[in-house]
Order: C-alpha cells, then sequence, then structure tokens
C-alpha cells in the first residue's frame, strides 16, 4: 500500500517531553504532543462541540478539552470521556532528519451540506 | 457588565416586505418555569387534549401531494392521519382508522392510490375519506350506509407550501391562526424550494426541551462555540407576537462575544462560498464579510438564478428564525430553509421525535432534485450534522435533570424571551378555560 505523502511541519525541538505544539497541515489544525519522548499527532479540535484542545491538559496520552471536559487518547484519537462519543482524527508520524511530518491524511467524504447549519 | 460592539442592521423598514421593526418585549415576568410540564405524564395528557387536538399543525410537505391520489400518513402520539390530494385538486385530512372496525386504512409514510381499501373487510374510501364501497351490505340489518359512515375529517388547508390540518372540529380558519406569518415569510417563496433531506431522529427528550433549546441563541458560546467566528449570538433581536415569535440572527459575522473581530475563519471563509462569494477579492476584515455578501448577493443574485427582489440585504446573510407555535421552528435564510417538527411521543414525556427537513431554493432553469428517501433513527445511532448533534447531546442529560429533584426548574435570561413566550402561549391554551375552543 502506497503512503501519502510526508508534510513537513516543525523541528523536533519544537515539542519538547511532555508539551504540545499546534501547527496548520493542509488546511488542519494539527494538535503534536510529546509523551514521554514519542511525538503523537491529532485533530486540534474536539469531536463534541469543536472547541481547540492546545488550552487543555496533557496528562499521560490523554489530552483534555478545557471546554466541556471531554478526553481523548492521543494516541489513536479515541473517545475516553463525555460528552464526546466520537474519535477525533489522528495522523501517522513521521520523524525524519530532526523534523516532525505527518502522511498526509486522507480526505474525509463530505457530508451533503443543506444549509448554513448543516 | 460587559459591553458588546453592535451588528449594523442593513434592512430599510419603509421597504421591507418582511416586516423588520423591533416589536415591544412582552411583560412575562421572571418566575421559574417548573420542570414538571417536561416530565409529567399528566401534563402531557393535558396538551393532548388541549393543545394537539385544538391547534392547526404542519402536516406535510405540500410537494409530496403534488398529484390527484398522492397521500401522507402522519402519526402524533396515538393518532394516524391521512393527507391526500383528491382528484378536484383539494387537499384532505381524514383520521386513519376504518368505520367498520378499527383498522388503519392507509399503509406506509405516503404513496399514490385511488382509493383506500382496508385490509380487513375491504370497506372502501375514495380520497376524501368518504365510504363508497361495503361488501355484503345486506347482513348490516342497521344498515351500512356510506353517506353517514365515512372517516372523520379535520380541517385541513395550505399555506407556505406545506399542508397543515386540525382535530379542533370548531378550528379557527388557518388564516387567522397563523396570523403574522404569511406577511412575514411569504417573500421567501418556501412553494419554490424542494426538499433535499428528510429524517427523523428519536430524542430521549420532551418536545419541549427542543423547541426551547431553538428558541435561544444563549447556548451558543457553550454548545457551538465554533460558530462564534461566523454568527452574532448576542445582539439578537428577538420579536414576540400573539402566539409565534421569532429572532434575527446576523451571519457571516464574528460574533460579539470574541473581543477581537477582525479574523476571518474557515468557518467564515465556508460561509460566503455558499453564496459564491470569493473572498480572495475581499480586503476587508471579519466584521465586513457580511455587508461584502450581502452586496455581491444584491448584485450578482440574477446571474446566478436567483430572485432576490422580495428580501431586504440582511435576509440576504441573516437567519430569520421563527417559532411557529407549537413545534415548527424554522431557520430561514434567502436560498434555503431548515425546519423542525417536534413531535411528542406516544406515551413517554421523556421521549420526542424530532423531525428535520432541509429545503433548497434552486437556481433558475435548475431541474428539482429527487425526493429525498425519509431516513429515521435513534440520537447517536448516525449524524445529522454537527451543530445537531451537538444540540442533541445536550438534550438527553437535560432531559435527565429535568427529572431531577435537585431541580428548581428553569430559570430564564431575557436572552431566552421566546422560551419565556413560548410557554406562556402553551399556558394561554392549557389552563386559560375562557377561550372558546374548550369543551
Amino acid at each position: 500500500m502506497t503512503r501519502g505523502r510526508l508534510i513537513s511541519l516543525v523541528p523536533a525541538a519544537a515539542v519538547p517531553e511532555g508539551g504540545k505544539h499546534v501547527c496548520s497541515a493542509g488546511g488542519l489544525d494539527v494538535l503534536l504532543c510529546n509523551v514521554e519522548g514519542t511525538i503523537y499527532a491529532v485533530e486540534n479540535r474536539c469531536s463534541h462541540a469543536s472547541s481547540r484542545l492546545d488550552a487543555g491538559k496533557l496528562r499521560g496520552h490523554t489530552i483534555g478539552c478545557p471546554l466541556h471536559g471531554a478526553r481523548f487518547d492521543v494516541r489513536d484519537g479515541s473517545a475516553l470521556a463525555a460528552p464526546a462519543t466520537k474519535p477525533i482524527r489522528s495522523f501517522e508520524v513521521v520523524m525524519e532528519g530532526g523534523k516532525i511530518s505527518i502522511v498526509e491524511p486522507a480526505p474525509q467524504p463530505a457530508r451533503p451540506k443543506f444549509g448554513p447549519l448543516g | 457588565m460587559t459591553v458588546y460592539r453592535r451588528i449594523e442592521r442593513f434592512a430599510d423598514p419603509q421597504t421591507s416586505k418582511t416586516p423588520v421593526q423591533k416589536e415591544p418585549d412582552p411583560q412575562l415576568g421572571n418566575d421559574i418555569i417548573p420542570a414538571a410540564r417536561y416530565t409529567s405524564s399528566e401534563f402531557a395528557d393535558r396538551e393532548w387534549d388541549r393543545l394537539w387536538t385544538k391547534t392547526w399543525l404542519m402536516g406535510c410537505w405540500e410537494g409530496d401531494l403534488k398529484n390527484p391520489g398522492d397521500y401522507v400518513v402522519t402519526d402524533l402520539k396515538g393518532e394516524s392521519i391521512v393527507l391526500t390530494r383528491d382528484e378536484e385538486g383539494g387537499v384532505n385530512a381524514f383520521y386513519n382508522v376504518c368505520s367498520h372496525r378499527g383498522n388503519q386504512v392507509a399503509y406506509g409514510a405516503c404513496g399514490n392510490t385511488q382509493t383506500f381499501r382496508c385490509s380487513y373487510h375491504l370497506w372502501e374510501y375514495n380520497l376524501k375519506g368518504e365510504l363508497i364501497t361495503v361488501p355484503d351490505p345486506e347482513t348490516f340489518p342497521q344498515g351500512a350506509p356510506c353517506d353517514k359512515l365515512s372517516i372523520k375529517r379535520l380541517a385541513c388547508a395550505t399555506w407556505g407550501g406545506f399542508v397543515w390540518f386540525n382535530m379542533n372540529p370548531d378550528a379557527e380558519p388557518l388564516e387567522e391562526y397563523l396570523g403574522m406569518i404569511p406577511e412575514h415569510l411569504d417573500p421567501y417563496h418556501f412553494d419554490q424550494m424542494a426538499l433535499v433531506n428528510d429524517v427523523t431522529v428519536e430524542w430521549d427528550c420532551n418536545w419541549k426541551a427542543s423547541v426551547d433549546a431553538f428558541n435561544e441563541t444563549y447556548h451558543v458560546i457553550g454548545t457551538h462555540p465554533q460558530l462564534l467566528s461566523m454568527l452574532e449570538d448576542y445582539d439578537v433581536q428577538i420579536d414576540c407576537y400573539e402566539r409565534h415569535n421569532r429572532y434575527l440572527i446576523p451571519f457571516g459575522v464574528v460574533s460579539t462575544h470574541v473581543p477581537d473581530g477582525s479574523g476571518i475563519s474557515q468557518a467564515l471563509k465556508g460561509y460566503a462560498s455558499m453564496y459564491g462569494f470569493d473572498m480572495s477579492n475581499y480586503k476587508g476584515d471579519g466584521l465586513g464579510v457580511r455587508r461584502a455578501i450581502q452586496k455581491h448577493l444584491r448584485k450578482n443574485g440574477k446571474a446566478m438564478g436567483f430572485d432576490y427582489s422580495d428580501l431586504n440585504d440582511d435576509q440576504l446573510t441573516d437567519d430569520y428564525h421563527y417559532m411557529i407555535f407549537p413545534n415548527i421552528t424554522m431557520n430561514i435564510h434567502c436560498n434555503s430553509m431548515m425546519l423542525f417538527r417536534q413531535r411528542p411521543h406516544e406515551t413517554d414525556p421523556n421521549k420526542m421525535y424530532f423531525d428535520l427537513q432541509n429545503y433548497a431554493m434552486l437556481p433558475k432553469g435548475a431541474e428539482a432534485p429527487e425526493r429525498p428517501v425519509h431516513r429515521q433513527f435513534k440520537h447517536g445511532e448516525d449524524s445529522i450534522g454537527e451543530v445537531l448533534d451537538q444540540d442533541a447531546s445536550n438534550l438527553a442529560n437535560v432531559q435527565r435533570g429535568m427529572n431531577s429533584r435537585g431541580f428548581r426548574g428553569l430559570w430564564i435570561s431575557d436572552q431566552e424571551l421566546r422560551v419565556r413566550h413560548f410557554h406562556k402561549t402553551l399556558d394561554d391554551y392549557l389552563f386559560r378555560d375562557s377561550i372558546k375552543w374548550v369543551k
């Protein structure tokens, strides 16, 4: 299976251990998290009320949403705590030449849009 | 107290066909709204006796009754009602029940037929619910007269591209019941819009909790923060009329809850692109996008196949949001309308049916899309879009709270005036014994 192209983001030093970093990739807000030396990348957007996650607390592999308290596993984006029930997107991370890259995500199937609110 | 910036209105009250002047706010007090009305079976029974069986209700989209013989079956609590188009072009509503032994005569949600024949003993009715055939009539010593055993009819009328019915034999005319609604909404020409989405979701809340949720924008900061970059949720004009109400929500602008409104988010860009507005040539900030879209549509609407001549400038961008009492919510934009019909559950006041229908204005010359297939599921089984999913996820918890001994009742702000107005109107139906239709 061919892998999507790599999107180079930031130097590894930008995300120290236990830290977070937000960057933009292909129109997505990506949240990079360094947990015990491993970098994980998820969409910086809560699946419950779309709030940014970067202001939330990273505890172990869990990122909390500052707005309503939802929690997600940064390893796979899975929802761990209410009110979120749906996962957030997670991206494959590749480390090359001291830089963090993610594999370009496949486009998501578009939902039909019927008006400004959905 | 925080002082927010104001959102400019561009509609000219002198020329706008949809009235835009602010109505004086009704003085409805500050009392707590009791939670029992969301949970009590006695209250639901009273609603059935004094509200649902006494008011005009939306039955179906008139596009589903285009041709003679077209019919729609709509359910409300335990009642099932048949809506038809007859050969003379009239619309009819009658109970879905055979006069013989009580079987239903119409099956499925909709279809086309010349007659309704009961599957039990083959009593047959025409499109007006009149009995036309009884097998072996000589075996009824008391007689089986077709003219006396027709199905009970309901008042039925059309407005706005919808078919309405009323179970009250003494109902006022639909026009009288709707009051100001046609004057306000006819400029949108709903009857020229096409139904493009038709879904029913079973929600775990009382039907009024859903009506309430859409009657205030106070919840946007908490429930839909992603919308703050593309609509105004605070400087919203609220108008309450005799029984219906509305608010006018500016769209295409950064919320005044966002201190720096200059940013242009993806959501705002997406909103502009829905109207064919090219943001790459736009030089202003997030506060000016709304006016720029209005000018763009005024200038280019015709070339894009749309006639906006009956709409004021604000209607080109904003959500003119109407609640037609008791259970119809409309999010109205120049090219689309999202309609919610909130129906009570048959037996459980803690459940309801949320009917979502999206309508789209088609550009001139465009072929009407095929009618979407109706889907029904429970909340959580499928998505109905991010914003409505967010609303729905609150409501199950709200309903649990309504049942809590720890809940004092609804503590309502001025931003939620429509909620209070809705409950006051409901009380008029449920508790004012002097009104004429109460038997």
